[in-house]
C-alpha cells in the first residue's frame, strides 16, 4: 500500500451542459473509479492525462505540478509520466506488437529498450506474439500488448479506462494479476459493479460529474451488494 | 510521336509531383491539426485551382512571374531572365494548378485516422514531427499514393496553364497536350491521334491503379458479391 498521496487533484470542467467537479487524492496502489456510463469517468481520466483541458484546477503527481490553471501551467501529455489504456486498445495497426511496445521508448538506448521490451513480453507472456500485427491478435492479446505499451516508459501512474470490458473473466484476472506484479499505481475505471467489487481496492464513486464518496471498495459499493451478488451468480439466501 | 514533348511532359509531371508531395504532406497535417481560423482560408486557396478556368490561373501566374511584380523582378535580378516561358516557370505553374489534387486526398487520409492513435502517440512522448512520420504517413500511404498518381496524371494532361505560362517552346515547355494542339493546327490528325492515345493510356492506367489500390467496397467485403 502507498501511504503518502501520490496524486492530488481538484478539477472543474464544463462543456455542452455537462459539469465535472472533482477533488480527490490517490494513496492506494489500486484505485477504482466507479460510476455509471456518462458519470464523467473518461473525462476525468482524459484531464489527468492532459488530453482534455479543464476550466480550472490543479493536478499534482508525487508533489510535482502537472496542471495549475491559476499559474497557467499545463504540462503536455508526454511530460506527465502518466500511462493510459483506453477501452478499445489504440495499438498502431502498421506496427508489430514489439514495435508497439517500443513506441514510447524511442529516446532510450537500444540496449535499454531491448531489455525493457523483453521484460514486458515476459511479464505479460506475449513473447510468441511479438512479431504479429494487431489485426492478427485476439481482443485479449491486444489488450495485454496495450497495457505493456503504456507501461513501457515506466509511468508514475497508469490510467485504465475500462480496457478489459470485452474480455472474459479469466483473461481479465490474468491481466490484472500481471499489472499488480508490475507494482505501478493504477487508477482503474469501471461501470461494472462486479468488476469493481472483485478488484478490492480503494474506490471513488462518481455520479453526474461529482464525487459522491471514497473508501474501500466493499464499503463504498455495499449499498449495491445484492445487485453485485446477483451479477456474480452467487446464490442468495 | 513528338519524343521531346513526351520527355518534357514526364519530367514536368515527375518534378511537379515530387514538389507537391513535399508541400502537401505538412500542409495537410497543419489543416487537420489546427484550430486556427486561417484553416478555412488556406483550404479555400488550395482548392481554388479546381474551380478557376486554367486560363485565368495561367494569366495571373504569367503576371506573377513577369516583370510587373516584385517576385518577378527579384527573380530576373537574381537569375538574369524571366520565369515566364521557361521550364522552371512551368513547374511553378503546374505545382499551383495541381495543388488541390495533392492536398485533398492527403487531408482525407489524415483525417480518417482514429484520433485515439494520435492521442496514444502523444501520451507515449511523440513530437508533432514523429506523429507525422511514424503514424500519419504510414497509415495514409494509400492516400499519399493516390495524391501522387492524381498529381502526375493531372500534370501530364494540363493544357491551359501550360500554354499561358510556358508557351510552346520545343524541348523546353512544349508538352504532349500542346503538341496535340499544334498537330491539329497543322491538320496532322494521324499524329494528333497517336499523341492523344498516349495521354488516354496514361489516364486510364492511372485510374485503374487508383481504383485497384482502393480494395473491395464494404458491401463486397461483407458477402453481397455478384461475381
Amino acid at each position: 500500500m502507498i501511504e503518502a498521496p501520490f496524486l492530488e487533484a481538484s478539477l472543474s470542467y464544463r462543456r455542452d451542459g455537462f459539469t465535472l467537479r472533482a477533488e480527490f487524492t490517490l494513496r492506494s496502489q489500486w484505485t477504482v473509479l466507479f460510476g455509471a456510463s456518462g458519470a464523467g469517468k473518461t473525462t476525468l481520466l482524459r484531464i489527468l492525462a492532459g488530453l482534455t483541458q479543464p476550466d480550472s484546477g490543479f493536478i499534482r503527481l508525487s508533489n510535482h505540478p502537472l496542471l495549475d490553471t491559476s499559474r497557467s501551467l499545463a504540462l503536455p501529455p508526454h511530460q506527465r509520466g502518466i500511462g493510459f489504456v483506453l477501452q478499445q486498445s489504440a495499438l498502431f495497426p502498421h506496427l508489430t506488437a514489439r514495435e508497439n511496445i517500443a513506441f514510447g521508448l524511442h529516446q532510450w538506448t537500444r540496449t535499454e529498450r531491448d531489455a525493457r521490451i523483453k521484460e514486458l513480453l515476459s511479464l505479460f507472456e506475449i513473447g510468441s506474439l511479438a512479431d504479429r500485427k494487431p489485426r492478427q491478435l485476439s481482443g485479449g492479446e491486444r489488450q495485454r500488448i496495450a497495457v505493456a505499451q503504456a507501461l513501457a516508459p515506466r509511468p508514475k501512474v497508469l490510467l485504465l479506462d475500462e480496457p478489459f470490458n470485452a474480455l472474459d473473466a479469466p483473461s481479465r484476472a490474468t491481466i490484472i494479476g500481471k499489472l499488480r506484479a508490475a507494482a505501478v499505481p493504477v487508477l482503474y475505471v469501471s461501470h461494472d459493479l462486479a468488476d469493481a467489487w472483485q478488484i478490492n481496492a480503494h474506490a471513488i464513486l462518481i455520479e453526474s460529474g461529482a464525487i459522491l464518496s471514497e473508501g474501500e471498495t466493499r464499503t463504498i459499493l455495499a449499498p449495491q451488494r445484492l445487485q453485485i451478488l446477483t451479477q456474480l451468480g452467487v446464490p442468495l439466501k | 510521336m513528338d519524343l521531346e514533348a513526351l520527355s518534357v511532359t514526364f519530367r514536368l509531371a515527375a518534378i511537379t509531383t515530387a514538389i507537391l508531395l513535399i508541400i502537401a504532406i505538412p500542409l495537410a497535417y497543419w489543416i487537420v491539426s489546427t484550430r486556427s481560423r486561417m484553416r478555412a482560408i488556406v483550404e479555400a486557396v488550395t482548392t481554388l485551382p479546381i474551380l478557376l478556368p486554367p486560363t485565368v490561373l495561367g494569366f495571373y501566374l504569367l503576371v506573377l512571374l513577369g516583370q510587373r511584380t516584385a517576385f518577378g523582378r527579384i527573380w530576373i535580378h537574381l537569375t538574369g531572365h524571366t520565369l515566364a516561358f521557361t521550364f522552371t516557370g512551368l513547374v511553378i505553374g503546374s505545382a499551383i494548378y495541381s495543388l488541390p489534387f495533392a492536398v485533398q486526398p492527403i487531408v482525407a487520409g489524415f483525417s480518417s485516422i482514429d484520433i485515439a492513435l494520435i492521442e496514444q502517440a502523444r501520451l507515449l512522448g511523440a513530437s508533432r514531427w514523429r506523429i507525422l512520420r511514424a503514424v500519419l504517413i504510414p497509415l495514409s500511404a494509400r492516400s499519399i499514393a493516390a495524391a501522387a498518381l492524381l498529381c502526375f496524371t493531372h500534370t501530364v494532361g494540363e493544357f491551359g496553364v501550360v500554354l499561358m505560362v510556358g508557351g510552346d517552346i520545343p524541348g523546353a515547355t512544349r508538352t504532349l497536350s500542346i503538341a496535340i494542339y499544334d498537330q491539329v493546327q497543322e491538320f496532322a490528325y494521324a499524329d494528333a491521334n497517336r499523341t492523344a492515345l498516349v495521354l488516354v493510356a496514361i489516364a486510364v492506367t492511372a485510374l485503374i491503379l487508383l481504383y485497384a489500390r482502393r480494395g473491395a467496397y464494404p458491401a463486397a467485403a461483407s458477402g453481397a458479391r455478384h461475381d
